[in-house]
């Protein structure tokens, strides 16, 4: 029996975050979002429920991955011109704030943008959605110390990347 | 930037160290400039990674993925049929060989449940021998002049093929040349004998009937194929209309 709506809801969100820091566009990470909710709908009765996210999050990064590779040839639009950095002001900041603080998030996504798969996926999952260890190594089929070893050479690299266009003082703490 | 202790910054940072080995790292990095250099700046990293707006999945993206599966969950039944009766589906060769025993099994039918009256006057006709092959009562074709009866000058020659089945202008219409007339089968022809006749339409019949059955016989490979059932209905019926 396929899944049920509900759980789908409980997904959508984090399938569609995932899928928009992979493809770094809108339009690509509705479209991935919707194949993984139809997936997840037909298959996802199939799969354990603890392993659920893990499974989802293996679905969506494969089809971001898909979806990058058959449109290599098109222009990508980066997560700054794709206007997403710019997206989450909070009112209760300066103007100088703001733009701090958006200068930041840019300066974060092209870092992040730089990185190569895996780092790009394990960052995304360790950093920004903040996902157990066991369930990253199994989204991205990777034994736990493999992952730890990548996400640690990640985490390098990013800084390594940060530390030559922005200053430490300049990062948020 | 070189320190030994930099390899225990992921630990540190992930809680993975234990507290007596965590507090001796702090305790390092308050030294260590190179440490407290790259401690901060992992630690500012970690807090705008996940500072980092969490844009939610928009509405419509959501509404898109229910619609699609609206769609094919109405289509679902079709599908699971379908699935099912891929289980029952049969091989080309197998299909193939279904349909010749089909054909056989049509065969047998029209040689064993034809009733007698229908009996084809073909073979009793081929056994006699031609000489002493009774003369029937109407003249045969061939001692009949191949003129119209009604043509204006009887002593006209016969026009040959070419103009075969072009009516003279003066022709009646009600008498067409015995060319058109061979060219309507299903029409037997009132001055045929009758023997020809029931020839001609037994061959019809028998023609009518493989074409009938021609049909059925795909019919029923065809729905043998979705529906192992089905299929048998179809060869029942079809051996029902042979019989």
């Amino acid at each position: 029996m396929p899944l049920d709506t509900a759980a789908l809801a409980a997904h959508r969100h984090r399938v569609y975050r995932v899928a928009l820091r992979l493809t770094g566009c809108r339009d690509d990470a509705a479209d991935v979002t919707q194949e993984v909710l139809v997936r997840l709908w037909r298959h996802g009765d199939r799969v354990d429920e603890a392993k659920r996210t893990a499974w989802a999050l293996r679905v969506t990064r494969n089809a971001a991955l898909d979806l990058l590779r058959s449109r290599q040839t098109r222009t990508r639009y980066t997560l700054a011109h794709d206007g997403l950095t710019a997206a989450a002001p909070a009112d209760d900041h300066a103007p100088d704030d703001l733009a701090e603080a958006a200068d930041v998030r840019r300066h974060l996504d092209h870092a992040l943008d730089g990185l190569d798969e895996p780092y790009k996926s394990i960052v995304v999952l360790r950093e920004i959605e903040g996902l157990p260890y066991q369930d990253i190594a199994d989204a991205l089929e990777l034994p736990l110390n493999t992952l730890k070893v990548y996400l640690h050479r990640a985490r390098r690299r990013l800084r390594d990347a940060l530390r030559t266009t922005l200053p430490a003082e300049e990062l948020p703490s | 930037m070189t320190c030994a202790h930099l390899d225990q910054l992921d630990a540190y940072l992930d809680g993975d160290l234990a507290p007596q080995a965590a507090r001796a790292y702090e305790a390092h990095a308050e030294a260590c400039a190179a440490c407290t250099e790259e401690l901060a700046l992992a630690q500012r990293l970690q807090g705008a990674l996940r500072a980092l707006p969490a844009e939610p999945c928009p509405y419509n993206v959501y509404r898109g993925a229910l619609d699609r599966i609206a769609r094919e969950r109405q289509d679902r039944p079709a599908a699971a049929s379908a699935a099912t009766l891929g289980r029952v589906r049969l091989p080309r060769w197998q299909a193939v060989g279904l349909g010749v025993a089909l054909v056989v099994l049509a065969a047998l039918a029209l040689l064993f449940y034809r009733p007698a009256a229908e009996t084809l006057p073909g073979p009793r006709v081929a056994e006699t021998p031609v000489d002493e092959a009774p003369l029937p009562e109407t003249p045969a074709p061939a001692q009949r002049p191949l003129v119209l009866e009604d043509a204006p000058d009887a002593a006209t020659p016969d026009p040959g093929p070419s103009d075969a089945g072009r009516p003279t202008p003066s022709a009646p219409q009600a008498a067409p040349p015995r060319e058109v007339a061979d060219a309507a089968p299903s029409r037997p022809d009132p001055d045929m004998p009758q023997d020809e006749a029931e020839a001609q339409a037994a061959r019809e019949g028998v023609l009518l009937a493989f074409s009938l059955f021609a049909d059925a016989n795909r019919q029923a490979t065809r729905s043998v194929r979705e529906n192992v059932g089905h299929g048998l209905d179809y060869v029942t019926d079809a051996l029902t209309f042979l019989r």
